[in-house]
């Protein structure tokens, strides 16, 4: 066995996901929307700084939620026939 | 006595009662009262995890950060989302080797990792010293809601000492299987209470939302940018907090020891994507009273009350008991699994290790009444009031994120070596210190992300040069080998005894 990672395409995209997600809640990206922001401190009533960044994690949660149902090799369950207490 | 006191009791006594309903089948093993057994479903396991990931910080300190600093204060998302995620990719590996060599602890895995007994122990201890500032944060919360809630009819030390006869209390009484019980219940009430608690001291004041957010723009516009109201938030501060905090959560020894706790796989993969979901979404109206309490209240005194006080300010005092009730939750679901997993760690991996007579019951009630001294030290250590929930949270973090590019490399990467363990946990705990000796944030890096980057780095290189065990490379395989998921390893792993 040589017990490399191997990640299937799902999982490749998933992790894609979190790391753009990351990246655009973080400068510099960040310090662009929060220029945007001091323009225009409010959106639909509501912080615009706020609004960018929730929306990121809310995709970021959405994208979670759907591998968890999709990626086939995290539906796997192991049957432990010996579990050694220490 | 207060309407909001006698509120406060009823919770409190019902709390009791379902600690001892749920734990009083617990065995009287170790094993049992550290993790139950590995029975939690999918309902319970969410809700302790994340009642216990948020503490006095969620219910108090979030909306005083918020205050302070405004908008930014929503960089708390980062670790409120991939928390979540982490515990799905680190958890899912502790539980794998949890229910294969039976660990509890996470220094059980790193000994039988990297083969040193001692740097199990070392971090242990980082564990127990950095988790007490962590308790000493959820006893000045309760201190400070019964202080609120009583109009200042019970003192902040009684508070604390009410604290720690809760947590004893519900610990002894419960468990594991009793604190994640009573942790389920104040997730729920915690959810609730923040969550309609801040729409209504909001709509009491404004009509909109987006009327008092105007407000607030025409009184402080620095509120809704970064680096925020009073210049803290810069980028280096932003990235240093979230690092920090986000990892640093995972390596507490209360968060571990839930990873070990669930009753299979599939709960644990579900109760990861709902954690994520509820740690995030309970902050969604934080910022409106936070922000907007800037208007009702400026130049607030101690903005880790702001929400509490707008609570019993602009609601019935019975609605806002019971909803302040759900900040006594916050706290205690926090408070009453670190001393249990302080307890049950020091008795795994101190006592158990060096009286290897101790019988299983010894070591039971051995763990019970390290309850009562861990929860003595932390109290007394409120009693000092060391500072803003925020900064607690903040420095007691950085001391644990320090274990995790060791804890980190032992589940991902077979070129982990004992010598890079070591080298990365001192060196970052000697630059955590030189930090918090010297000046701080030097060069505008919090001291935790200095330790953290310093850890990552003596890690790799020190691992580079030395050589790993052959240990530590079977437990990687055998982690690939079924996680990754390609027909060979999978096959193989049914060898070592597990089928798919």
């Amino acid at each position: 066995m040589n017990g490399g990672r191997i990640m299937k395409k799902s999982e490749k995209i998933f992790a894609a996901i979190c790391i753009i997600g990351l990246l655009m809640v973080n400068p510099p990206i960040l310090n662009v929307v929060n220029s945007y922001a001091k323009a225009n401190p409010l959106t639909a009533g509501w912080p615009t700084l706020w609004i960018w960044l929730e929306f990121w994690y809310t995709a970021v949660i959405a994208s979670f939620l759907i591998a968890v149902v999709k990626i086939k090799n995290w539906q796997k369950e192991p049957n432990f026939k010996e579990v050694k207490d220490k | 006595m207060t309407i909001g006191l006698v509120i406060l009791i009823v919770y409190t006594i019902a709390l009791l009662i379902m600690a001892w309903y749920t734990g009083k089948d617990t065995e009287k093993t170790i094993k049992d009262y550290t993790t139950a057994s590995s029975t939690l479903g999918i309902f319970v396991l969410t809700l302790t995890f994340s009642a216990t990931y948020h503490s006095a910080y969620a219910f108090m300190g979030a909306y005083g950060f918020c205050y302070n600093h405004g908008v930014g204060f929503w960089v708390n998302g980062i670790w409120t989302v991939y928390p979540g995620i982490l515990l799905w990719y680190l958890g899912r590996r502790f539980w794998f080797m949890g229910k294969k060599y039976g660990y509890i602890t996470l220094s059980e895995f790193l000994e039988d990792t990297y083969g040193s007994k001692y740097l199990a122990l070392l971090v242990t201890a980082i564990s127990v010293i950095f988790t007490l500032p962590y308790i000493t944060m959820q006893a000045i919360g309760v201190a400070y809601i019964f202080q609120t809630i009583s109009g200042n009819l019970v003192s902040f030390e009684v508070g604390t000492v009410l604290f720690l006869i809760l947590m004893v209390l519900l610990v002894w009484l419960g468990g594991m299987k009793g604190v994640a019980w009573t942790d389920a219940a104040q997730g729920v009430f915690m959810f609730v209470g923040m969550v309609i608690g801040a729409y209504i001291v909001v709509k009491a004041n404004f009509p909109t939302f987006a009327e008092g957010f105007k407000e607030a723009l025409k009184i402080n516009p620095d509120l809704f940018s970064l680096p925020g109201a009073k210049g803290t938030m810069t980028n280096l501060d932003w990235i240093g907090r979230w690092t920090t905090i986000t990892l640093g959560m995972m390596m507490y020894p209360h968060i571990i020891l839930r990873f070990y706790a669930g009753k299979s796989l599939r709960i644990l993969k579900w109760s990861a994507v709902s954690s994520a979901a509820y740690l995030t979404f309970i902050y969604i109206f934080t910022p409106a009273v936070g922000i907007i309490g800037n208007v009702i209240y400026p130049g607030f005194k101690n903005p880790d009350l702001i929400f509490p006080t707008m609570l019993m300010d602009y609601t019935p005092v019975v609605f806002a008991s019971i909803i302040i009730a759900g900040a006594l939750a916050a706290s205690m679901s926090t408070g009453d699994s670190q001393l249990h997993a302080l307890s049950s760690i020091i008795t795994i991996d101190v006592y158990r290790k060096y009286s290897p007579k101790a019988t299983e019951i010894k070591q039971y009630y051995f763990a019970k009444s390290l309850i009562i001294i861990i929860g003595l030290i932390s109290v007394i250590f409120a009693l000092t009031q060391p500072g803003m929930l925020v900064d607690i949270i903040t420095a007691s973090t950085g001391g644990v994120v320090v274990i995790a590019p060791a804890v980190i490399g032992a589940l991902y990467w077979k070129g982990s070596t004992p010598l890079g363990a070591w080298a990365s946990i001192v060196s970052g705990e000697v630059v955590l210190i030189c930090c918090y000796l010297i000046e701080g944030a030097l060069f505008g890096i919090i001291p935790g992300l200095w330790a953290f980057m310093v850890a990552i780095v003596s890690f790799v290189v020190v691992s580079m040069f030395t050589k790993a065990r052959p240990r530590t490379h079977e437990i990687i395989n055998d982690l690939n080998g079924f996680f990754c998921g390609d027909e060979e390893q999978v096959s193989e792993t049914k060898n070592l005894g597990l089928t798919n």
